[in-house]
């Protein structure tokens, strides 16, 4: 479904990646795992088109959507759920969610759509009225994989959507993920957490300053020495 | 007395009710770009000098004031096409003065096609005027505050009801998370230029019967919107309406009753004040505000 092929990118002169290969296929959950700095952020941003890439192509089912606006590849299925939940602060609960299928048409499709996410996310429905900007963390993250499940990805990008939630928090944020594969979503999952993370995905990877050092399905690599002792420390 | 200060509050409101437009314009491009925009004054003047040179040229008054909108916003979306999107990324410091290159260019336009004359636009409805209280009432100011309103409930709706407003709000408040819903922000910030110049336009066919109009009318006029733009708090829409009924207010009261040399420095001196104890301005919090 989505093919990255030895991506480059640059900030500046600073060369945050060097020649990234991944692969993630339908309906799959894969984690992308690396400590602070890696460049986890910076590929998430390069496939969602945030970000310039310097070098090599990314497609998505078949097709080269390199130099594609973000935009478009909302249009074509790709929703990204951004590091530090990015909301539209001041604007209502309800306004994010309709935002998030800014890219649709179907309006009543869409009205429903809210209604789903205020039966995934009662908290939502409750504070439907009130600015994004003055919920929770907790509350905001719900939000924004709301939002970003508004646009009906085929693929989803989650960045380190645990950090800083309390413990019960991220058990309850990784149960939605794990529903949302289950519902058939595909998953690309970045997290620092790599635990947890490795522990739901099918697949992994392991990034290190800007290049995949590790591959592999997500319980081996929670087995593998070289992860537990740099990602997990055990 | 009383039918004084009346007389002063009506010419106070007129006058702010143009500002509130042109301080409306600067907050719409503001909340997309972040620029300051000072070529909003001569959007005001091309709306004023387009419609007098298409009524000389025979056109209806409706149609001409409707193609000198057009013009605006055409100036405004070009603005943008050609000056500040190929200026993408650099500083807000130098957008700011391209704009004023700018502003040069379009007076410099202005005054080789339409010459260096004052021009008087005739009034919408005659120029009997009302006796309010023993003061007397222009039809012309009825026309500013009428439309004035009518154009902040109309901006009003747009922003909070319609997908669209939202959207641009959205993109003011995060670019990303705007792109990433979808959002085409290169295409909000067009939009944005674009209405900016359909504002200052209406402003400035409005002012056009009271105060003439002129190539050069827009500097003072884009200062004095300034002005009440940033008493309101730069970027937020409530705020430049207060401001520019504010200066429209003060400007009045100091020329009646102080004298009318001191009516220019009325706006500057309180840009200083505001500057100095509320820089964020009365309503603004953060620089970018629900407008
Ligand atoms: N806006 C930026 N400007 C310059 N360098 C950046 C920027 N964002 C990230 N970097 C650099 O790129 C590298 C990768 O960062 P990032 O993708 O954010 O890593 P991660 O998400 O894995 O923590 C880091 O060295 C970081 O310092
Ligand atoms: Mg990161």
């Amino acid at each position: 479904m989505l093919r990255v092929d030895s991506l480059s990118s640059h900030y500046g002169r600073i060369q945050a990646l060097h020649g990234v290969d991944l692969e993630v296929r339908e309906g799959e959950l894969v984690a992308l795992v690396g400590g602070n700095g890696a460049g986890k952020t910076t590929l998430l941003r390069g496939i969602s088109g945030l970000h310039p890439a310097s070098g090599g192509t990314i497609r998505f089912e078949g097709r080269d959507i390199t130099r594609l606006a973000a935009p478009r590849r909302v249009r074509m299925g790709i929703a990204q759920v951004p590091e530090g939940r990015q909301m539209f602060g001041p604007l209502a609960v309800e306004d994010n969610l309709r935002l998030g299928a800014y890219a649709r048409r179907d309006r009543a499709a869409v009205a429903a759509g809210i209604e789903r996410m205020y039966d995934t996310f009662p908290i939502l429905r409750e504070k439907r009225r009130q600015p994004a900007g003055t919920l929770s963390g907790g509350q905001q993250q719900m939000l924004a994989i709301a939002r970003a499940l508004m646009s009906k990805p085929r693929l989803l990008l989650l960045d380190e959507p645990s950090m800083g939630l309390a413990p019960v928090l991220v058990t309850e944020i990784f149960n939605i993920i794990k529903e949302l594969k289950a519902g058939g979503t595909t998953i690309l999952l970045v997290e620092q957490n790599a635990y947890a993370a490795l522990g739901i995905a099918d697949r992994g990877y392991v990034l290190e300053t800007g290049r995949i050092a590790l591959t592999g399905n997500g319980a081996d690599l929670l087995a593998d020495d070289q992860v537990r002792q740099a990602y997990l420390g055990i | 007395m009383l039918s004084e200060f009346l007389q002063f509050l009506f010419s106070g409101v007129t006058l702010g009710a143009t500002y509130a437009l042109v301080a409306l314009g600067f907050a719409i491009i503001f909340n997309a770009s972040h620029v300051i925009n000072f070529a909003q004054g001569e959007f005001v003047m091309i709306g004023g000098m387009a419609t007098v040179a298409l009524l000389g040229a025979g056109a209806p008054m409706p149609l001409a004031m409707l193609a000198a909108i057009l013009l605006a916003a055409t100036a405004g979306l070009l603005l943008e096409k050609f000056a500040v999107e190929p200026a993408r990324g650099a500083s807000v410091v130098t957008l700011i003065i391209i704009t004023i290159g700018a502003s040069i260019a379009l007076r410099g336009v202005a005054q080789l096609v339409w010459g260096k004359q004052f021009h008087a636009l005739p009034s919408f409805s005659g120029d009997v005027p009302l006796q309010v209280l023993g003061a007397t009432l222009l039809p012309q100011s009825l026309w500013v505050l009428g439309v004035s309103a009518a154009v902040v409930v109309a901006l009003f709706g747009f922003f909070n009801r319609t997908l669209l407003g939202k959207a641009i709000l959205a993109a003011s408040y995060n670019r990303d998370a705007a792109q990433l819903v979808g959002i085409n922000v290169k295409f909000v910030l067009f939009l944005s230029f674009g209405l900016s110049g359909a504002l200052g336009a209406v402003a400035g066919i409005l002012v056009a019967p009271i105060t003439f109009t002129h190539f050069e009318i827009g500097i003072m006029l884009g200062l004095k919107g300034f002005a009440a733009a940033i008493l309101g708090g730069l970027g937020n829409g409530l705020g430049a309406v207060v401001g520019g009924l504010i200066v429209g207010i003060a400007e009045a009261m100091g020329a009646g009753y102080i004298s009318s040399e001191y009516k220019d420095a009325i706006a500057f001196v309180l840009i200083l004040l505001v500057l100095f104890v509320r820089p964020s301005g009365l309503f603004g919090r953060r620089g970018t505000e629900r407008v």
